[in-house]
């Protein structure tokens, strides 16, 4: 132990910095850091931003006139799909998880993210995810099934070309990041934040972050299987979506849409995040209402989960069931109010002040309430009817992911501004770039409106002047222009700040969030030493000036204000109370994340080009080195309780239930168990409403195979229970052959699983074969991957990272070979019981 | 008192998980029906998928309320002690109380007339 | 091609709804803008305001009181759009492929006719359509006589409409439907009864593929 307490604040950043700062020059790749990928995520997503923006602007000079031959359809639909698909996958979602990870551990008080190296294997996947699409653009390849790529017309039979391809394999791709991210920001939040700060002292954009991450962990698995079986039907002929053969091209809209609602909330929460953030401080009042707000998210979260079927009011559902979601759609509007009503309540009793960010702030309330009630609209089974695909849509759309993200996103641009880059800004362009953009959109889009209403519908790439859409549409397009030279500005601005801007001083705005407690630009660790926190203000607490607990952490007079070993550390808490709990060691920057991404890249490249014994090398290739990730990382030794400063303790997170990793894999296994849901929910929605079952073949499972999977899995579950008794734990033979044993019987399992698959006769046939086979490969994977990751604990135990105490990783396997039991029962139990109901 | 540390996150994701299992129960067992023919079978005054609708829509108004109920009792506890879940115990009893409001509010549709297409 | 210059009951109904919920958003926007508006221009005039106002008042019982009777007008006006089933109302069956829309007469005397891109209807009285896809997803779409329904292949999807006076009416496929979708339109003529029956008289036979749709409702 070398432990250096050094209250020298030059001497403690250089040991500090020594550690957690990322090589120059190629080194730069291997950055794993917080501050750098979040930074990257933004920066990448702006790029996104302007090459839809470019899309739009192309799309609004086709339409400028009627009749125009600027671009035909073949074009045109590939750019409006690609303008849309760009701006919510590759703009929208990136950004905001870019934001979440450069603010929240500064806003929580931590050095990094629970995951740095997740961070940029995720940013790498939406890096290389991203640029496939836009390859496929270039090379004129792009995806033309509208970004909602609805079957049939985005099947094979119906659009041969490896367009589609793209945009499915594309889009999974870039998906591997939204997940990631949403589990690396749900425990984050749950676990990496200062001493004291329990959940209800805890900023209010920490919780958004914490529901939206939630959303993504169960909203985006149903794109991904979705994704994942048309291109398998596109690949493979397996039906789940031609009708003739007992699909259903339903089947993808609801799949499509139960992410797809959710996704719109998923973009707003954050939005509302830097809301409920920013507007307090230049109103100069703590926000009104933090529980209802709380609340409100919450509810606001589960909500928008039932509201997937009012994309599809259109397609023949009974009234009662639009009832249902019409209701539910409406629903949404009351936690919006408090919301709503909250913040203007909170400028209504504050002192508010009319600074640039809070300009853009304003345009939010212009602009969002109007989507807002133009989506009540909508919300309207019988006028529903009428606009639905119309440029109405197209203006309500914009109005809310404009109003609900854009403006917000720019306010939050110029108010981190100066934390990001240490400079402040100048207003004078800024407040140009505002009103260009603002009133250049309402000119866009307002009257837009009206251009529905009168019958243009959307995707069209022209029309003639019989209509009387000339002038409207003329209009929209000036004011496009007028947009685009706005947003130009902002560019031009935020570019000028960042190279020229005047040296900004500490916490300009007067805020009270611990994020202005950093240096500005921050350090690579964020904070010499970590705050302890006692109230919603920290930053009022030290006596009451901000810059008290600033100088005070520098100073190392918090927790950790030493480097111990070389090693990265940071505190974790006990996720209601904020309890002190666990030190826990964060990795330093490495090449892997975006090696193993590159791999992953063959694999979707392989998948695209149909090199499929490529893709299954570059698969099994992943594999193996995400399990490469934990190499020599972790103690051969136990450490018990180490100091951490301020006379406290706390053991290392190998050595306690909650750490971060063991919550990784129960938030991954959530997700997983949302993809198998879907799977399970395809298949019984196939059997209910497809035309054309019952199919022409029953499938009679084979008994025996059944009886070895389903002895193979108990088996498999009851040893790795035992592989983590204490009594187990404590000796190295006992608990080895205890994952010997869970090996053993996910192998058997495997292999009953695999004479199952080889008996169900031609899936190509019909959907109900398609789908066992399908279901049956899912858990046949988790049974082979059940067989790693047991000998994966052997090899661990074996190096020495596991005793009594430290039994982390073996808890981890444990939480999988048990879920994988699960799911192969719950597989078991619907192909046996399938074909009887059916039968009978 | 170690569950009413450990429940009270669960607690305030419950309240709305019954409103979405009802939810999903109810377009389940509708659509399912109209496929069956449920509607076409009268029951007294009504038809047999509307009961059921109702009973389903009842009994989960049933279990919002024992949401609600668990959820005042430990906040009551907690907040006589001060503890700092007293916070999420008292925003899941909002929240119970929130999702049984979502919940009559989409029990409007159950007055619909036209139960199935034709 | 105006879903506000209306020709059918169903479009009417829609069309009065859209009017009352322009009206009811307007108001509801220019009193939040201006609450917005007065905490600027009027700094700290909330400050005596309780915070359970904001948030009771404006957060919940605003809109209870605002969405309340939409919700119960939408959900009454929605349920008389919908298909009757009543047998006496004449049906057409509608076919819709990429890229062009044929229309089978069912009840025509003398056997099924059919007519491709112009649908003929008697003004003045409801027809049922029952319309389904041999391809991909279409929607059949008249703006000025009602709202729209999606063509989708495996299911029968019905909608219900209805001329008042004769005349014709644009209609087009509003489900985006591949390169050709924008070419995918169509006319309803509505006719005076006894020109209706001699259009009729004059149609082909329906040829056997496009006679009833299947495929489940
Ligand atoms: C910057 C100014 C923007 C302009 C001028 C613009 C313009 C348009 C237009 C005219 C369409 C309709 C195309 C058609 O139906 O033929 C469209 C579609 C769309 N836009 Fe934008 N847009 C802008 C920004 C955004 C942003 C910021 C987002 C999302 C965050 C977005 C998301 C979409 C989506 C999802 C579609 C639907 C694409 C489809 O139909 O498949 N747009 N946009
Ligand atoms: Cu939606
Ligand atoms: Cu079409």
């Amino acid at each position: 132990m070398t432990d250096t307490t050094a209250t020298d604040p030059i001497r403690l950043h250089k040991q500090l910095d020594r550690i957690w700062s990322t090589a120059p020059g190629f080194g730069r790749l291997s950055a794993v850091n917080h501050t750098i990928v979040g930074r990257r995520f933004i920066v990448t997503a702006f790029v996104f931003f302007g090459i839809g923006g470019i899309l739009a602007m192309l799309i609004r000079a086709q339409l400028a006139t009627p009749r125009s031959a600027f671009l035909g359809p073949e074009i045109y639909n590939q750019v409006f799909t690609m303008h849309g698909t760009a701006m919510m996958f590759l703009f929208a979602i990136p950004l905001f998880e870019g934001l979440a990870m450069y603010l929240l551990p500064k806003m929580l008080g931590a050095r990094d993210m629970a995951f740095p190296r997740l961070s940029a294997y995720g940013y790498w996947c939406y890096v290389f995810g991203g640029s496939m699409l836009i390859i496929g653009l270039v090379l004129g390849l792009a995806p033309d099934g509208g970004w909602f790529m609805y079957t049939p017309l985005s099947s094979r039979t119906y659009t041969p070309g490896i367009n589609a391809d793209i945009w499915l394999i594309g889009i999974t791709f870039v998906e591997i990041s939204a997940l990631s991210a949403a589990i690396e920001i749900i425990v984050t939040i749950f676990k990496l934040r200062a001493p004291g700060m329990s959940l209800d002292k805890m900023p209010l954009f920490a919780w958004y972050m914490l529901v939206t991450a939630f959303m993504m962990l169960f909203g985006f698995p149903p794109l991904i299987v979705g994704s994942v079986l048309l291109e398998i039907e596109r690949a493979f002929d397996l039906p789940f979506f031609d009708p003739a053969r007992g699909g259903d091209p339903l089947l993808w809209q609801h799949l499509f849409w139960l992410f797809g609602h959710p996704e719109v909330y998923i973009i707003f929460l954050p939005a509302a995040g830097v809301m409920s953030t920013v507007l307090p401080v230049l109103a100069r009042r703590e926000i009104i209402g933090y529980i209802w707000i709380v609340v409100s998210i919450v509810a606001m979260a589960f909500l928008s989960f039932g509201l997937w079927v009012h994309h599809m009011f259109t397609v023949g559902i009974p009234h009662l069931a639009l009832a249902f979601f019409s209701a539910a759609s409406t629903a949404v509007a009351f936690p919006t109010a408090v919301q709503f009503f909250a913040w203007i309540g909170t400028l209504a009793s504050g002192r508010p002040q009319l600074k640039l960010p809070m300009l853009f702030l304003l345009g939010f309330f212009f602009v969002f309430a109007m989507g807002g009630l133009t989506g009540v609209m909508l919300a309207i089974v019988p006028f529903n009817w009428q606009v639905h695909d119309t440029h109405f849509v197209v203006a309500h759309l914009h109005y809310v992911l404009v109003g609900g993200f854009i403006f917000p996103m720019l306010a939050a641009a110029y108010y981190w501004l100066p934390h990001f880059s240490g400079r402040s800004p100048r207003h004078s362009l800024g407040i140009t770039a505002f009103w260009l953009i603002f009133v250049g959109f309402n000119l866009t889009f307002l009257i837009m409106h009206l251009t529905g209403l009168l019958g243009m519908p959307r995707r069209i790439y022209t029309y003639d002047d019989a209509a009387g859409w000339e002038w409207l549409n003329l209009v929209s397009s000036i004011g496009s222009f007028v947009m685009a030279i706005g947003f130009a500005l902002f560019t031009v601005d935020i570019v000028l700040q960042v190279t020229m801007g005047r040296r900004a001083k500490r916490n300009p705005w007067g805020a009270k969030t611990l994020e202005w407690a950093t240096a500005m630009p921050p350090p690579t660790y964020n904070f010499a030493s970590l705050p302890s926190v006692t109230s919603r203000t920290p930053l009022t607490e030290s006596g009451g000036k901000s810059d008290n607990l600033a100088i005070d952490l520098a100073r190392g007079q918090g927790y950790l204000g030493f480097v111990r070993d070389g090693r990265l550390e940071t505190l974790g808490v006990e996720i209601t109370s904020g309890r002190l709990e666990q030190v826990v060691r964060l990795p330093n920057s490495t090449f892997i994340p975006l090696f193993t991404a590159m791999i992953t890249g063959v694999f979707f490249v392989s998948v695209l080009l149909k090199f499929y014994l490529v893709a299954a090398i570059g698969f099994v290739v992943t594999i193996a080195m995400l399990l490469m990730w934990t190499r020599g990382w972790g103690d051969r030794a136990d450490r018990g309780l180490m100091s951490v400063g301020l006379g406290e303790e706390a053991p290392p997170h190998t050595e306690v239930t909650g750490a971060p990793s063991n919550w990784a894999m129960t938030l991954g296994l959530f997700a997983n168990g949302t993809a198998y849901a879907s799977l399970a929910f395809g298949m019984l929605f196939l059997w209910v409403v497809a035309p054309n079952w019952p199919p022409p073949v029953l499938l009679d499972p084979s008994v025996l195979a059944s009886a070895l999977a389903v002895v193979g899995l108990a088996a498999a579950a009851f040893a790795a229970a035992r592989s983590v008794a204490p009594a187990a734990l404590a000796r190295a033979p006992q608990r080895e052959l205890w994952l010997a044993v869970a090996g053993a019987g996910h192998g058997a399992a495997l292999a009953g699983f695999v004479v199952l698959m080889t008996a169900v006769p031609d899936p190509t046939r019909h959907a109900y074969l398609a789908a066992t086979f399908v279901l049956l490969a899912y858990v046949a994977l988790h049974a082979a991957l059940g067989v790693v990751f047991a000998a994966y604990g052997i090899v661990r135990s074996r190096a020495g990272y596991v005793s009594a105490l430290r039994s982390l990783d073996l808890r981890i396997g444990a939480q999988w070979h048990r879920y994988t039991a699960a799911i192969g029962l719950i597989a078991l139990l619907l192909i046996h019981g399938l074909p009887r109901v059916m039968g009978s | 008192m170690t569950s009413l540390r450990n429940q009270a996150f669960l607690f305030m994701a419950l309240g709305f998980t019954v409103w979405a299992l009802a939810f999903s129960v109810l377009y389940g067992v509708q659509g399912t029906g109209c496929e069956l023919g449920w509607h076409r079978q009268p029951v007294g005054p009504l038809s047999l998928l509307r009961w059921l609708l109702i009973l389903i829509w009842a009994a989960h108004m049933a279990a919002l309320g024992w949401v609600y109920w668990r959820c005042r009792a430990a906040l009551a506890v907690t907040a006589a002690k001060a503890m700092p879940e007293a916070f999420l115990w008292r925003a899941s009893m909002a929240l119970s109380i929130t999702a049984a409001v979502a919940t009559v509010w989409i029990g409007l549709a159950l007055l619909v007339p036209s139960i199935c297409v034709v | 091609m105006s879903t506000l210059d209306t020709a059918g009951p169903a479009a009417a109904s829609i069309a009065s709804l859209w009017w009352v919920m322009l009206i009811g958003a307007t108001l509801i926007f220019t009193f939040v803008m201006s609450l917005l508006a007065l905490t600027f221009f009027r700094p700290g005039i909330g400050r005596g305001t309780p915070v359970a106002w904001w948030l009771v008042g404006g957060g919940l019982a605003f809109p209870a009181v605002v969405l309340t009777p939409l919700l119960i007008y939408a959900l009454w006006s929605g349920e008389r759009l919908f298909p009757t089933g009543d047998p006496a109302v004449a049906q057409v069956d509608v076919v819709a492929r990429q890229w062009e829309w044929t229309f089978t007469y069912r009840n025509a005397t003398g056997g099924a006719v059919r007519s491709s891109n112009t649908l003929h209807i008697q003004a003045g009285q409801p027809v049922q359509l029952n319309i389904t896809s041999t391809d991909v997803i279409h929607a059949f779409w008249v703006p000025r006589l009602a709202g729209k329904i999606d063509a989708i292949p495996g299911h029968v999807t019905v909608l219900q409409l209805k001329a008042d006076t004769p005349g014709v009416y644009r209609g087009l496929c509003a489900e985006f439907c591949g390169v050709a979708h924008l070419e995918m339109q169509f006319a309803v003529e509505a006719h005076e009864a006894g020109a209706f029956d001699a259009v009729i008289g004059g149609l082909p036979p329906a040829t056997p593929d496009v006679n009833a749709p299947r495929g489940r409702p």
